[in-house]
């Protein structure tokens, strides 16, 4: 595990999405705030290799990058004139030189977006926690103080590969899914892109930014008994380290990696569950945003962080969808509806893990004056 | 296995410089065969101070490793790195992991099984594709001596990264973990892993300096 972001205070400044719900962070709010994230409808999941209509969000999929890049530079008022931000890509591979195949399991070696273009970027893999260990990455590239900025982008459609992938393993479950519910039985693969643009406070709020979003703590690291099944004591001490570094005893809201699958969910919520209760603290609201999209695999994490960041803004919690009987563990709470909690939100916790021992915990922390909600 | 020390151990330099020592490991006694052409062709045409100067610190040979042998070839890299540069491995912060051949070669090995109406597919396809897997193996295997973070770059070896990370970076690791055969299929690729090091000597257990 490894301890970045006590060096550099970072702020995110900048998100960008595309979801089943539509183009935009403001479609995916939407969509898990209201019939779809209440638990009691489902959301428009993605089953499989069943993809999303471009007529109904208005893009095709080759598209979703560039606007996902182009809507995170848009929110943090990032324009040419402040340089180019370094760009992170999440992702199975880069197109190799002598395999002309076009494959969603290869990365682009061009990234346009409506203003800049980068070429040849570094592609960061680390399956479904690739988006966790970008921003490590990017936490510490912005230590240096070279990079202006970080960008940290990808896309994710379906294909057989990746569900044949999944399917040998056996980690795919029924339509639709249901993190943390008793029922469930396993992944429904989902598909979207997004985008995340990170830099120093201090620079933010130097080009008349707000930088309310600070990235407290990023623990990140390659670990465990399994090549795929999650390892409850690696998953703890994630968690536990990533509060440590962010040296805050409050934890307001998790969300959670949570696929769906039997072994994973339950070893999740057990280790949230152990810290929480280490930390002494009222029962923790825990979501997982996979009940509504499935799961975007390598860039699963852009929901992630996006779902924490909303309830940071606005004070709301997102539920899970398609959570009916929540597992019975205690310390944790298993919003089936968004709430607002009394005492506010102002530190959240987001999970990633992933095959090939892929454990990642980012702690992030609303540092906007309180008056403001 | 077997390991032959063909240069002379060396301190690290100054803090955040990067010191490039290759270890070589890969299947089989052939990996000490035309190594310094082989690795040549996999990583010399990328220059930089990085590249391969025709003298590998180690040769690691490693026999019927089966299925497992990239990771046993990282552990044979970790073990000759220590034993060159005395250092503990669980002082490594960060091992910055470059794989972009290894990971191109097995995605493609995921693709074209599945492209493939005759082949089957098995777990091992699915999860050895992440190369993460290899590493978390090479950990596992370690134990409380691995390192403690990792970071996987599925791109060409990139001089200005690494250089960048060195200084922000108490103690870190570069492996390139590449292969230099065009095998379809990534089981018989031979693996080559290589290590550099940078760091504080005085911040580091085991006598660095």
């Amino acid at each position: 595990m490894t301890d970045t972001a006590q060096r550099v205070t970072v702020a995110l400044t900048g998100r960008g999405l595309v979801t089943a719900y539509g183009l935009g962070v403001d479609a995916y709010v939407r969509g898990t705030t209201t019939a779809g994230g209440s638990g009691t409808a489902p959301g428009p999941v993605v089953n499989g290799t069943d993809p999303i209509d471009p007529a109904r969000i208005g893009a095709t999929s080759d598209e979703w990058l560039g606007l996902a890049v182009d809507e995170a530079l848009r929110e943090s008022g990032w324009g040419p004139h402040d340089g180019v931000p370094e760009l992170i890509l999440v992702g199975q591979s880069e197109q190799p030189q002598d395999d002309p195949r076009t494959t969603p399991l290869y990365t682009p070696r061009t990234v346009r977006s409506s203003q800049l273009e980068w070429e040849a970027p570094l592609v960061l893999s680390h399956a479904c926690a690739s988006v966790l260990f970008a921003v490590d990455l990017a936490v510490r590239l912005l230590a240096d103080g070279e990079a202006p900025a970080v960008l940290v982008a990808g896309v994710s459609t379906c294909n057989v590969y990746s569900t044949q992938s999944l399917e040998v393993v056996r980690a795919v479950g029924s339509h639709p899914p249901r993190p943390f519910d008793q029922r469930r039985d396993g992944i429904t693969i989902g598909e979207g892109a997004g985008a995340l643009l990170l830099e120093r406070r201090d620079d933010a709020e130097a080009r008349g930014r707000t930088a309310d979003i600070e990235v407290a703590a990023v623990v990140a690291g390659i670990e465990g008994r399994s090549a795929a099944a999650s390892d409850d004591d690696v998953v703890r001490r994630c968690m536990t380290e990533a509060m440590s570094l962010a040296a805050v005893d409050r934890l307001d809201y998790v969300h959670a990696h949570a696929t769906g699958t039997p072994q994973g969910d339950e070893a999740e919520a057990r280790a949230v569950s152990a810290l929480v209760a280490r930390l002494g603290s009222p029962p923790v609201p825990v979501s997982s945003h996979k009940g509504a999209l499935g799961h975007l695999l390598h860039t699963s994490g852009f929901p992630g962080i996006v779902s924490a960041t909303v309830a940071l803004q606005t004070g709301v919690l997102p539920a899970t969808a398609n959570l009916e009987r929540p597992l019975d563990i205690p310390h944790v709470l298993f919003p089936t509806t968004p709430y607002q909690p009394e005492g506010g939100v102002r530190t959240a916790m987001v999970n990633a893990f992933g095959f090939g021992g892929n454990n990642a915990s980012v702690v992030l922390r609303d540092v906007g004056p309180c008056d403001q909600r | 296995m077997t390991g032959a020390a063909t240069r002379p151990p060396a301190a690290l330099g100054r803090p955040g410089e990067v010191q490039h020592r290759w270890v070589v490991a890969g299947p089989g006694p052939h990996v000490a065969s035309r190594v310094n052409d082989r690795v040549r062709r996999a990583v010399g045409e990328q220059g930089g101070p990085g590249r391969f100067d025709g003298t590998p610190a180690r040769v690691e040979s490693v026999e019927a490793a089966g299925r497992r042998i990239t990771q046993t070839c990282v552990v044979r890299a970790f073990e000759a790195l220590r034993s060159e540069h005395g250092c503990e491995l669980g002082s490594v912060e960060l091992l910055l992991v470059f794989a972009a051949r290894y990971a191109a070669l097995q995605t493609r090995g995921l693709i074209d099984r599945v492209d493939d109406p005759g082949a089957r597919l098995n777990p091992r396809i699915s999860t050895d594709m992440e190369t993460s897997e290899p590493i978390r193996g090479a950990i596992a295997e370690l134990g409380a001596g691995g390192p403690r973070g990792a970071l996987v770059i599925a791109s060409a070896y990139d001089e200005r990264t690494v250089a960048r990370l060195a200084p922000a970076t108490g103690h870190l690791m570069v492996m390139r973990l590449e292969v230099w055969c065009g095998s379809v299929d990534p089981r018989e690729a031979d693996v080559l892993v290589s290590c550099s090091v940078s760091g504080e000597p005085t911040d580091l257990p085991g006598g660095l300096a």
